[in-house]
Parts: structure tokens; C-alpha cells; sequence
């Protein structure tokens, strides 16, 4: 089948779902939400009683299992990565019947990764963030959780049949695609199990009387791609056409495993830095770009030929993709711009969005070249794909995990040590992989091009293998991620065991000071973020027209400055809007991570509320032991910054202070 | 007072450098030492030795202690409750 005929069929099933979940289904939406209701509910029989249908029971369920399948994806592209320099490293295995080819092998850590881990773990938090912005459950819980069970143990059918003889029968019968080498009926089996999930998040939303924000499009739409995979991947029986192999991995990564990824983003960036999407008109262009433009990630397939029309069609809807990626990294980088530094869930979902920019870059020129092209970038194409799998997608799923996941359980993770230990080795592991691998990929392709093969022959020399050390050191810096993911799983089973629980109020020991000094006019969100309570006493010093008390005329806060992303009170527990800013929607803060740990030291010092203070507003605050314990070096500080003499002895600097 | 409270974050910082300095030298062990080949986890632990000398079941025993951990972790907090 031509990849215009599939394309267009692509795009008329999502612009369908698009419409029809946002029209329904005129008067048969009752009747069709009560069938559905009753077939993800009692429609199953016995199988609905074997999960309770607790709130979270769903999204905890598909966490539990995502996690273990990361891990395991995890270990298995490690030692995928170190076979590739040491072949026999696993050789012993062999004793206890694991012996399988590097086809297997890439086959069986393709689908861990692809489909188990990363897949599991952004449904878990696409089902959170649903249940969370559609007023607090899904429509079915018990059935989300049977659905992970499901899915689960496909993949785990999948991994153990590529290590056996009918996955290579079916390879040598069947060239496949990379990232989707299996069977093309296998794949038919996710679209059935994501029917179930699909119309959950579909009842979900039309049950709630909240708006319908852009995360929850990203998350219905996603599934619209992910199920038309399945029938797609079924015309491969028919004959083999290297455009639908193409045309399925570029789903498989843009529409499926991005959207799902971009939907996590908007949600928790705006949750965790409590302000809302910066930009409307970004998100909306970061939704529909993802699904009408062919995704640059996946740039390991390739098609062997194509027309010239073909290929510059393909190019420009390529290069289209570019938009919405670049649209979504700006949109969340200014919403988060100043406000995360406390959260490192947060911070790891952004390293992902930022990520997106040059793995994107990289993906284009190696896509353009890989359809029809020479494939002049193939010897980097697969790397490009893992950095997209673990950099983006894989940080995306973790720091939502992070989140989210606490949210599932009502309890906080165990320990927010361990959380900055799964973001550095995290950050460190996929950097590191990319730059040794890359370094590998260049220095192998230029020693095996066929100029410097011929001359080397020619000169008697054998080829130094001066990359095999790089890609030593590839492999241990991967090594990293999978540590991540055991400290991520520690972190969160032992969080959701003895974890703070969230709906405890935690005593607050009051710190506010007894006496603030303003000097110019001010705000009431810069008197909020300087810790001015209650009770205490504010002095307005010249330039506000009213020395010595307060008018309501200085504390009116312009509104420009909400959104100016500057501003200095970020760091607080303030509810935020995670849409583009035309609904009220409240979210708690989110950043449960950060809630519990008593042994974190440097909480009360890493908020950059003081990098951020607007500088055209002076302001003192009294310390609590008072003025008289400082140094006279300080006081002369404080006096000049704000605006009063600072010379004489230090009772000189105290008096002017405390008198103003 | 010799023993301190404190636990500033650049500490972590230093502590993962050298770890990751340690990391990079044990890499070049075979730089290093020409001839000589890195020990495997078979030659270390008599126990292992059908495992083979290579030096990735180092890290896939990491791996699996974390593994093991998450199951006692369970497995402790089940019996606990």
C-alpha cells in the first residue's frame, strides 16, 4: 500500500476521534457512555472483582509494572551495549539455554523498552494526570489495573518469543522494520488492550465538568495513533512495503510515545512550578503538529526507494515537525523558567523536553536521508532512536513517575536523596551514552569506509579498535540509567509503604519577620515572597507617597507581572492551572518528591527566590535575633540597598533601620 | 565540636566526581596495565567462577542486588504491617 494511501488513513481515524470526542455522538452519547460504562465495569464478569476500584488503584497498578519493565529494558540495552565490544561477556548463559542472536537480543530490549517500560510508565501517568484533571478517579479503575496486568504480560509473551525460533522464522521470512520486529499480529493484540484505556479516558473526561485541557487531548489522541498501529501493522501480511514499516515506527515514536510524553509535560511542569502554561496558542501548535507532521525520532528505518515527489513531500512534513517540537520546549521552558529548583521530578521531565530539541535535529537529517536517500547519518541513526528512547521519552516518564505517582498512593516518595540520586545518574548516564556512543558510531563508520579500508589494506595496516574504548565507556555510562530506574522503583515502593502521607498537614514552625521595612512601592507578591506574615509590622519608608503606613494604592500588583516568569514567589505550595490559562483549574502542588525528606539540608537554601527579586523594589526585613547580632559589614549592605546612609558606627546604621 | 552536622550539597557533588574519576581509571586499567586483563567477578569469587571473566557481571550483580533489595523491601514491609 502507498504511504499516501496509510497516511491519509492515518489522519482521517484521528481527526474522527478529535471530532467525535469533542462533539459525542449527538443522541446516542448516553446510551453509548452507559454501554461503555457497563463493558469496562460489569461487562467484564468475575475479572472486574479481582482489582478494587479505588481511586489510583489504575495508574498505581501500570506504575508497579512499568518501573520493573524499565529496569529490565534497561539491563537488557546495557548488556546489548556491551556485547557489542565483548560478544562472549555472556557467553556462561549459555549453560542455562540464554543464548540468543543479536537480532533477538534487539528485538527482545526494543520491545522492554519501547512497549514495556516507557510505554507502561507514560500510560501510568497519562492515567494519573487524567484522573487527576478530571476531578479525582477514572471512570474505571479496576479495569485501568486489569489493563496493566494485560498489557504486561504481552510484552512479556513478546520478550520471550523473540528469543525463540519463531521470532527468527519469522525474521528470515520477513525483513520487519526496526523498532518493530515482531510478527505484524502481535501488535494487533496493544490495540486491543488499548481499546479498554482509550474509552476509559474517554468516559473519564466526558464524566467531568472541568474543561478539556491540552495534556488530556495529548493522552486521547496518543491512544487514537497507538490503536490504529494494530490494523496498520496487519497490512504488512499482505505484502511487504518498506513505507508502512516506515510509516508505523514514525507513529510508534511521534504519535504514540511523544504525544503521550508532550501530554506528561504539560502537565507536570505547570503543576510542579505553579504557574500556568505560558502560551495558549504554543500548546495548541504543539497538539496538532505532533499528529499531522511525520515525528524526526525513529530514525533507524529507513526505505530503500522512493519517488522524487515522495521524497520532498516526506522532507517537508519532516522538517514541519520541527514546529511543534520547538513550540513545546519554548512553551514549558518559560512556564518552568525560574521555578523548579526544588523539584527534581520536574527537573527531569524538563532535561527530557529540552532534550527533544537537538535528538530532534539529529533525527531530521538522518530521516530525510534514510527515505530513499544514501542513509548518509544510518551509522548514527540508531543511537539518535536510543537517545530519544531513554533522553526523552525515558526523562519524561521517570521525572512524570516522580510526580505523579505519590499521587496515586497518597503518600510522598520515601526519600528525596534518593530522588536527586535518580536524576543525576540519570542525567549522567544518558549523557555520558550519548557522547561515548556517538564518538564510537563516527570513529567506526570512518575507519570502515571504503577509501580508508582500501588504503589501510593497501598499506598492510590492521584498523585500531580506538573506538572500542569509547564504547566501554557508553556502556558503563548506560549502566547509569539502569540505576536510575532501581533507585526510582526503591523510591517509590518504599514511599507508597511508609511514605508522609499527603493529606497530612505538616506543622509549620513560623519563621515570618516582625518587622518589614519597604522602601518604594511594592507588591503584595514581593511582601508574600520576602515571608511577611500576619503579624508582622511593615514601615513604609520614602517613595511611596505614604511614609509610615500602607496604602492600598502600593500594594496593587500589576498584572503583567503574573506572567512575566520573573517573578520570585515561585517556589511556594500555591495552587496553578496546568491549561493555557483560559481555566481555573486547581491543581495541589504536585511536587511530592520534595515534600518529606527531614534530612534534606540544603531545601531552605536552593530556591533562587533571591536571583529572581525585582530589582526596582527595595525592600528590609528585620532577621529574627534583630539588627544588633549582625555584622557591621551587613548592616552597611542593608542600609545601602535600602537607600539609607550607611555611614557612622553600627548603633548609627541600627537607628536609621529600626527608625524608618 | 570535631564532628559536624552539616551535609552541604557541593559534598554530593565531589562524592560523585570521584566516584566518577575512580570510574574513568578503572576503565584504563587495561591502558594501564597492558597484559594485564581486569579481573572478573569468577576470579574474585571462586563461587562465580562458571560465570567467565568478564567484567560486566560486576554490574549485573549491582543490578541484581537492587533487584533483591526491592523484593525485601516488599517482602519486610509486608511482614511488618
Amino acid at each position: 500500500m502507498e504511504l499516501k494511501t496509510i497516511f491519509l488513513s492515518y489522519i482521517i481515524w484521528l481527526l474522527a476521534v478529535r471530532f467525535l470526542a469533542s462533539r459525542g455522538l449527538g443522541p446516542f452519547s448516553s446510551f453509548a457512555k452507559d454501554l461503555t460504562g457497563f463493558m469496562l465495569g460489569k461487562g467484564l464478569g468475575p475479572a472486574n472483582d479481582l482489582i478494587e476500584d479505588r481511586p489510583g488503584a489504575g495508574a498505581r497498578t501500570w506504575y508497579a509494572h512499568g518501573i520493573l519493565w524499565f529496569i529490565l529494558a534497561a539491563t537488557l540495552f546495557f548488556t546489548n551495549l556491551w556485547t557489542g565490544h565483548e560478544p562472549n561477556a555472556l557467553y556462561s548463559l549459555s549453560a542455562v539455554g540464554y543464548a540468543p542472536s543479536a537480532s533477538q537480543a534487539t528485538a527482545a530490549l526494543h520491545l522492554a523498552a519501547a512497549f514495556g517500560g516507557l510505554s507502561m510508565l507514560l500510560i501510568a501517568s497519562g492515567l494519573a494526570s487524567q484522573a487527576k484533571l478530571s476531578g479525582g478517579r477514572l471512570a474505571s479503575e479496576s479495569n485501568a489495573a486489569l489493563m496493566a496486568w494485560a498489557w504486561s504480560g504481552t510484552v512479556f509473551i513478546g520478550v520471550v518469543i523473540a528469543h525463540t525460533e519463531i521470532f527468527t522464522s519469522h525474521a528470515s521470512s520477513f525483513s520487519g522494520s526496526a523498532w518493530l520486529e515482531m510478527p505484524p499480529i502481535y501488535y494487533l493484540l496493544f490495540t486491543v488492550i488499548s481499546l479498554p484505556i482509550f474509552f476509559n479516558h474517554l468516559l473519564t473526561m466526558s464524566g467531568s465538568k472541568n474543561p478539556i485541557l491540552v495534556p488530556q487531548w495529548f493522552f486521547v489522541m496518543g491512544f487514537a495513533a497507538l490503536i490504529w498501529t494494530g490494523p496498520a501493522a496487519m497490512m504488512l501480511m499482505i505484502g511487504e512495503s518498506q513505507e508502512v514499516s516506515w510509516m508505523l515506527v514514525k507513529v510508534l515514536f511521534g504519535g504514540w510515545l511523544l504525544s503521550q510524553s508532550l501530554g506528561i509535560a504539560h502537565h507536570v511542569i505547570p503543576s510542579a512550578a505553579g504557574a500556568p502554561l505560558w502560551s495558549r496558542s504554543l500548546s495548541a501548535v504543539a497538539l496538532f503538529g505532533t499528529f499531522l507532521t511525520f515525528s524526526p525520532l525513529g530514525a533507524a528505518v529507513e526505505v530503500s526507494a522512493a519517488s522524487e515527489s515522495l521524497r520532498a513531500i516526506v522532507a517537508i512534513s519532516l522538517t514541519l515537525s520541527l514546529i511543534p517540537i520547538i513550540a513545546t520546549v519554548a512553551n514549558l521552558s518559560v512556564t518552568a523558567s525560574g521555578r523548579l529548583s526544588k523539584s527534581y521530578g520536574a527537573k527531569m521531565t524538563m532535561f527530557g523536553v529540552v532534550m527533544l530539541i537537538p535528538i530532534g535535529l539529529g533525527s531530521l537529517f538522518a530521516s530525510v536521508s534514510a527515505f530513499g536517500g544514501g542513509a548518509e547519518q544510518a551509522h548514527i541513526a540508531n543511537t539518535l532512536d536510543t537517545l530519544a528512547i531513554w533522553g526523552v521519552f525515558g526523562a519524561i516518564a521517570i521525572g512524570g513517575a516522580h510526580i505523579l505517582f505519590p499521587q496515586t498512593t497518597g503518600r510522598s516518595l520515601a526519600s528525596r536523596n534518593k530522588t536527586r540520586s535518580t536524576y543525576w545518574l540519570f542525567i549522567f548516564g544518558v549523557v555520558g551514552y550519548g557522547i561515548g556512543q556517538l564518538i564510537t558510531d563516527h570513529v567506526n563508520a570512518a575507519l570502515g569506509a571504503e577509501a580508508v579500508v582500501a588504503a589501510l589494506e593497501d598499506a598492510g595496516v590492521t584498523a585500531p579498535d580506538s573506538a572500542v574504548t569509547a564504547q566501554v565507556f557508553a556502556s558503563v555510562m548506560f549502566y547509569a540509567v539502569a540505576m536510575a530506574g532501581v533507585f526510582a522503583a526503591q523510591n517509590m515502593l518504599s514511599g507508597s509503604l511508609r511514605g508522609t502521607s499527603l493529606t497530612d498537614a505538616a506543622p509549620t514552625v513560623s519563621s515570618e519577620p516582625t518587622r518589614h521595612i519597604v522602601t518604594g512601592a511594592t507588591t503584595v507578591r514581593n511582601l508574600l515572597s520576602a515571608g511577611v506574615g500576619l503579624d508582622t509590622e511593615i514601615s513604609m519608608e520614602g517613595g511611596s507617597g505614604s511614609s509610615g503606613h500602607i496604602a492600598l494604592a502600593d500594594l496593587a500588583a500589576p498584572t503583567e507581572d503574573a506572567e512575566d516568569g520573573d517573578d520570585s514567589d515561585d517556589s511556594d505550595d500555591t495552587d496553578a492551572s496546568t491549561d493555557s490559562g483560559d481555566t481555573d483549574d486547581t491543581d495541589a502542588p504536585t511536587d511530592s518528591d520534595d515534600t518529606d525528606d527531614t534530612d534534606d539540608t540544603d531545601a531552605p537554601t536552593d530556591s533562587d527566590d533571591t536571583d529572581n527579586t525585582d530589582t526596582s523594589t527595595t525592600t528590609v526585613t528585620e532577621p529574627a535575633g534583630g539588627f544588633g547580632k549582625m555584622l557591621k559589614g551587613e548592616l552597611v549592605g542593608l542600609a545601602e540597598s535600602a537607600g539609607l546612609d550607611s555611614s557612622g558606627t553600627k548603633a548609627d546604621i541600627i537607628a536609621r533601620l529600626t527608625s524608618a | 565540636m570535631m564532628q559536624g552536622k552539616e551535609e552541604p550539597a557541593t559534598a554530593r557533588v565531589i562524592l560523585t566526581l570521584s566516584a566518577i574519576g575512580a570510574l574513568a581509571f578503572v576503565m584504563l586499567y587495561s591502558v594501564l596495565f597492558p597484559g594485564h586483563p581486569f579481573p572478573g567477578l569468577g576470579s574474585v569469587i571462586p563461587l562465580f567462577s562458571e560465570l567467565g571473566d568478564s567484567v560486566v557481571w560486576f554490574f549485573l550483580l549491582g543490578i541484581g542486588l537492587g533487584m533483591a533489595m526491592l523484593v525485601a523491601t516488599l517482602l519486610g514491609e509486608t511482614i511488618a504491617d
